[in-house]
């Protein structure tokens, strides 16, 4: 079981809908620590820091949110747009 | 509803022509390359191959007719020259040529351009620009004291309403629009965005982080702000 996982995500989901992103951002760096090759931890970074349009660390979490998971739709489409950016 | 004529169909000519098309603006696209007309057939309302230079030809398209042209010739310096010259002839009220040197500029001014631009320098000093300040997505200048710009909003800025902040008295700076991603869970329980904008905002709305302001006030007082 990954609870402390899958804890982490559920937290940084609802900081992200409280729009509370650099909380996000600071649980989804603990989630990283856990070192479970997890798409999704980086797919909500990708997201905190393109709300906050820190978009060269935006682009590098969907792409590694990409690499582990390489058909990653919705993570594919935001890479897709910050690089036309 | 306005109708365009754009000639030329190289990389800046096409992706105007399917701007504007996309903005359900009638467009004629002309070029004498039939695969650059190719490809943008069915996108535009109508796409001819032929040889712009011919003035009859472009006569018997009606070109008359048409609000504004864009003449984009790439390497033809001559070319642009001659159709600018013609299509002022015709009585086009709006031509705007695409410019390839200072020199080529004056010509086209002198012929007859109402507007010359030079896309690549307009691209080069916007990115300039945007690297310089990271924090500043665009700039429009309304003088050379005055401008709109869209910058990300400071931190110092955060969690303030703009009635706490009070620009306008303190800065003399109008805050015209929020731009503002709202978190959303997608049917597939994962989380995302969409964006949203607030126009006019009011003295009770308060920015958050991440938020996009479009401010409109004097360039040095922008400049402060931006290092707030």
């Amino acid at each position: 079981m990954n609870t402390d996982l899958d804890n982490l995500l559920e937290l940084s989901d609802f900081y992200i809908l409280s729009q509370r992103f650099e909380e996000a951002i600071k649980v989804l760096k603990k989630a990283e620590k856990l070192k479970k090759l997890e798409p999704k931890i980086y797919y909500n970074l990708g997201i905190a820091y393109e709300v906050l349009s820190e978009n060269d660390l935006a682009r590098a979490s969907f792409r590694l949110a990409l690499k582990l998971k390489p058909d990653y739709k919705s993570a594919q489409e935001h890479l897709d747009r910050l690089i036309e950016k | 509803m306005k109708q365009f004529v754009v000639i030329g169909l190289g990389r800046f000519g096409s992706s105007i022509a399917k701007a504007l098309s996309n903005k359900n603006f009638e467009v004629l696209a002309i070029d004498e390359n039939e695969e650059s007309v190719k490809e943008i057939e069915g996108i535009v309302s109508q796409a001819v191959v032929m040889d712009a230079t011919d003035e009859k030809g472009l006569r018997e398209l009606g070109i008359e007719d048409f609000d504004t042209a864009i003449v984009s010739m790439g390497e033809t310096v001559e070319d642009s020259i001659m159709i600018t010259l013609a299509l002022k002839e015709m009585g086009l009220k709006h031509v705007i040529v695409k410019a390839k040197s200072d020199l080529h500029s004056k010509i086209l001014k002198k012929v007859g351009a109402d507007r010359v631009i030079f896309p690549e320098r307009e691209m080069a000093a916007k990115l300039a620009e945007s690297l310089a300040s990271p924090k500043i997505f665009d700039v429009i200048e309304l003088s050379k004291t005055h401008g709109i710009v869209e910058m990300i909003v400071p931190k110092k800025l955060v969690d303030k309403t703009l009635g706490d902040l009070k620009l306008r008295t303190k800065y003399k700076v109008n805050v015209i629009a929020i731009k503002r991603k709202l978190p959303i869970t997608k049917p597939d329980g994962s989380t995302d965005f969409k964006e949203d904008i607030i126009i006019s905002p009011g003295p009770d709305d308060e920015l958050i982080s991440g938020d996009i302001l479009i401010l409109l006030g004097e360039n040095s007082v922008l400049e402060k702000i931006e290092k707030l």
